[in-house]
């Protein structure tokens, strides 16, 4: 019949039109050029103004019940409203590059450098202006100037501590291929802070031991998990008896977490295992002269914001003289692993290792 | 009775306005196929062609036809339990029965972790699985069993048929197109769903897909993985439309069937209702309940508890009246007709179903900002995303009530000088009504608890009861997340309402359930 072939066509053109959609090229997400031009610029340049009238679009791979008040305060300080997008920080990575130059977003709230370096390798971030991006330690921060780093994670090993003392669990991450440990480890392969860990292991101690270890982890059975969260729940349920997680997620528990099964081992300093992971926050082109986003980072990186980070989070402020969190060892006790954080960008090959060995 | 080949009931109506549904609903696809050789052919077929990607495949493919047949088996009998006993508060029952819709997998998960934290991997998940998909197929089929043909299985019996083989043979056939449409159901929700598994640590490919995406670089072999699910679902949907094929129709309209009142019966059925009931509804809210005791942390915000139950509400009924509608045309056709057209049609709107949802967000963030970007990240785009997203659901479900009347009435109708489409509207579309409340039901509890492409696309600052709950259980704040799993199934009632009202059929009034019982005591 005439009208179904018309009809058929009708059909056919709409999927034609779907994949020229999809095929035609965006040149956002081909090129990958660094914000290397507006480096001059930016010495040395005044702070723009503040727009009370102009909304700030912010995206947060942070939870809104941990960031949520920080932001109302910044809000009620400065006059500025704020409106969030609040998601996980690897689905607003992939969403910041699908957008690519369209996106709404002035600033981009992460939970993990990979995302960060993620974002920036597409070239969408802005050049960080100098004087915010010097209030933090060179090494939490990108190389690029493109992102800088706002608070800081430690990689810990959460353990059973009805099962196990203290002294028994390993603080060398090597000394979890020993066989005793089968079946007894938690990790979570799928996640950022995971194949940062990986990542910093690659870097510190080559591609050739960081397979071997993963390897000989892999031949121990660990169990695998899709958030840290649930890491610590299985280790608090005796589900598990040693979980590889960051160390907030017991210091901010629902109950007080001294009182939790799950207690925490910090790795041994200068070792991958004793890795700070940090959070940071980075500027999108479109808003590269926006007063708001500027005060909004300002605002971050103050001694208000970072102590709020350090209260109520119970995560590492990055600025100096700021204080540490309760019942963790303060950072320079840690001492982190020697490694420079900008490397940590390099997701692509963590992530190609882990595929490789099978793990993901 | 054979299928028609040829088509004399369906007007180029239907046709037209389904190939556009499909149309739409095969969007995503293609900017699937884009991403997964966007590195390059080579590339693709590594990351298929490994044994993690085998083992992947193997633990997915187990999964699916373990839980189809539980809840195949479990539906049924559940659906049968309802309609064909005399258990006292039916109306009610088939309100509770649809409730673990409303509840998300991954809650479901969190509940059983928390009552047995040691014990995890494929029984357990299969079990979850089982109870919050086994709805998928209950309520389609209540609704085929309130129109079922009871009159061959009267004469049948009086003939000296055993009860058994009466039911085998001329009962079972007229609703297992509706059950095999909720079977389809729950593989490709089992297919997409990423809660559960990752809870239960047993990996499927959605884990594997996630994983790869999470890494942030791996789209293309994310996209890769995401394939092999989209071939799964195609294989499924190919195997349930061949099966369908030779599904008979009755000849007679549709005749009440004496309920069975027999007290051993109906005990027995009245325990497997309420056993199903705690395990998938109690169970859960009692674990979520019983971490509130131990939040010391968390208050609870009742203001956007409220916000969200109200977005959710409004975004689920726009959602599922809009997917319903859109969708008739396809179910009818598909109902009717089966030739090759109808059956690409049909595969391409179901096979979408299947993929996780943080594919399809991508796919949809990035098809919104090339073909329409003045809608991007406004209840529009995210309604849009809903009915492509969840079309299925209602197809499914309509499909089988269109195909339960038979076509020889529609024929007669046309015979009698109505147009195609008169005939459909006057006469098809009443007849089929317990199926497509079925379906606008299953639509509105998918949404209500739908999470990645509710956060990518939703007008900033929208807040709906999923993004609640997520936002509370992503930091481990379970009690904190009780009293929003609490309003998540109370609305979820909402919907059902609409269901208990067009069954009506099979609730016996009070009078006739008199006279049965003064005739078997007589």
């Amino acid at each position: 019949m005439q009208i179904r072939k018309l009809v058929t066509f009708a059909t056919a053109g709409i999927m034609a039109l779907g994949l020229a959609a999809c095929g035609s090229s965006a040149p956002a997400q081909k090129a990958a050029e660094k914000p290397a031009d507006s480096k001059a610029e930016h010495h040395g340049h005044k702070k723009p103004e503040i727009n009370k009238e102009e909304t700030l679009v912010v995206y947060s791979g942070r939870n809104e019940k941990l960031v949520g008040p920080l932001l109302e305060e910044f809000t009620k300080e400065t006059g500025i409203k704020v409106d969030v997008r609040y998601a996980g920080t690897p689905e607003l990575a992939a969403q910041l590059v699908e957008e690519g130059e369209k996106t709404p977003a002035h600033v981009f709230l992460s939970q993990d450098a990979g995302a960060l370096g993620l974002v920036s390798g597409k070239g969408l971030f802005s050049h960080m202006p100098h004087e915010l991006a010097e209030k933090v330690d060179a090494k939490y921060s990108s190389k690029d100037h493109s992102w800088v780093g706002l608070t800081g994670r430690a990689r810990v090993i959460a353990y059973d501590s009805q099962s196990l003392k203290a002294e028994e669990v390993p603080a060398d991450i090597w000394e979890l291929t020993d066989s005793k440990w089968k079946g007894q480890i938690g990790i979570a392969p799928g996640n950022a802070s995971f194949q940062s860990f990986v990542t910093a292991l690659r870097v510190a101690e080559g591609e050739e031991k960081a397979e071997e270890w993963l390897k000989k982890i892999i031949a121990n059975e660990p169990q695998k998990f899709a958030k840290n969260g649930e890491i610590l729940e299985a280790v608090n349920n005796g589900g598990v008896k040693l979980g590889l997680i960051n160390h907030y997620y017991w210091a901010r528990s629902e109950k007080d977490p001294k009182t939790l099964r799950a207690q925490l081992k910090f790795g041994k300093p200068g070792t991958p295992g004793a890795l700070i992971n940090v959070t940071g926050v980075g500027i999108l082109k479109k808003a590269e002269a926006n007063g708001n986003a500027y005060a909004f980072v300002e605002f971050l990186l103050s001694e208000k914001g970072q102590k709020y980070f350090v209260e109520k989070t119970f995560e590492y402020p990055l600025v100096a003289g700021i204080g540490e969190p309760a019942n963790v060892p303060p950072l320079s006790e840690l001492g982190g692993a020697d490694i420079d954080l900008a490397k940590l960008d390099s997701l692509e090959e963590t992530v190609k290792l882990l595929t490789k060995v099978g793990l993901l | 009775m054979q299928p028609r080949f040829t088509n004399t009931v369906v007007s180029t109506a239907h046709y037209f306005i389904a190939s556009v549904v499909a149309g739409f609903a095969v969007l995503p696809i293609t900017y699937l196929l884009w991403r997964a050789f966007s590195n390059g052919l080579s590339e693709t077929i590594n990351t298929l062609w490994r044994p993690r990607t085998f083992e992947l495949f193997i633990n997915t493919w187990w999964l699916i036809l373990t839980v189809s047949t539980a809840t195949m088996v479990l539906g049924v009998a559940t659906a049968w339990v309802i309609t064909n006993l005399t258990i006292p508060g039916k109306r009610l029952w088939i309100i509770l029965v649809a409730l673990p819709l409303a509840i998300p997998s991954f809650v479901a998960s969190y509940a059983w972790l928390s009552a047995f934290p040691t014990v995890f991997g494929f029984w357990p998940l299969a079990t979850v699985l089982t109870l919050c998909g086994m709805p998928f197929v209950t309520v389609p089929t209540i609704a085929a069993f309130a129109k079922a043909d009871y009159a061959p299985a009267e004469v049948a019996l009086t003939l000296g048929k055993s009860r058994l083989h009466v039911f085998r043979t001329l009962v079972l056939p007229q609703i297992l197109p509706a059950a095999s449409a909720g079977s389809l159901i729950v593989v490709l929700y089992v297919l997409s769903d990423f809660g559960a598994p990752s809870m239960m640590r047993y990996e499927t490919l959605t884990v594997g897909v996630y994983s790869q995406l999470i890494g942030g670089a791996g789209h293309a072999r994310a996209a890769s993985l995401a394939l092999l699910l989209t071939f799964s679902a195609a294989l499924i949907i190919f195997a349930e439309q061949q099966l369908r094929r030779f599904n008979p129709q009755s000849a007679t309209g549709a005749y009440r069937y004496q309920q069975k009142t027999a007290r051993g019966a109906v005990g027995a059925g009245l325990v497997l209702l309420i056993l199903l009931f705690s395990a998938s509804v109690v169970a859960p809210l009692g674990a979520l309940l019983k971490a509130m005791l131990g939040n010391e942390r968390f208050a609870t915000d009742w203001a956007k508890i409220s916000e969200g139950a109200w977005s959710s509400l409004y975004l689920g009924i726009g959602a599922a009246t809009i997917a319903t509608l859109a969708g008739l045309s396809l179910a009818y056709l598909t109902a009717r007709v089966k030739t090759w057209f109808s059956s690409l049609l049909e595969t391409t709107t179901f096979v979408g179903n299947a993929l996780p949802g943080v594919v399809l967000a991508l796919a949809m963030v990035t098809l919104t900002l090339r073909l329409l970007p003045a809608i991007y990240q406004t209840t529009l785009s995210l309604l849009i995303a809903y009915v492509i997203l969840f079309i299925p659901k209602s197809v499914g479900a309509a499909r089988a009530s269109f195909a339960q009347l038979p076509i020889q009435v529609e024929e007669t109708a046309r015979t009698l000088g109505d147009s195609k489409l008169a005939v459909w509207f006057k006469l098809s579309l009443p007849n089929a009504l317990p199926g497509i409340a079925a379906g606008w039901l299953l639509v509105m509890t998918s949404v209500m608890k739908e999470l990645p492409v509710t956060l990518m696309l939703r007008p900033t600052g929208t807040v709906t009861l999923a993004t609640e709950l997520w936002n509370a259980s992503s930091i481990n704040a379970y009690g904190a997340a009780a009293p929003i799993g609490v309003v998540l199934v109370a609305l979820g009632v909402v919907p059902t309402l609409l269901l208990a009202a067009s069954v009506k059929r099979v609730l016996p009034e009070q009078e006739n359930l008199g006279a049965v019982e003064r005739t078997e005591n007589a």
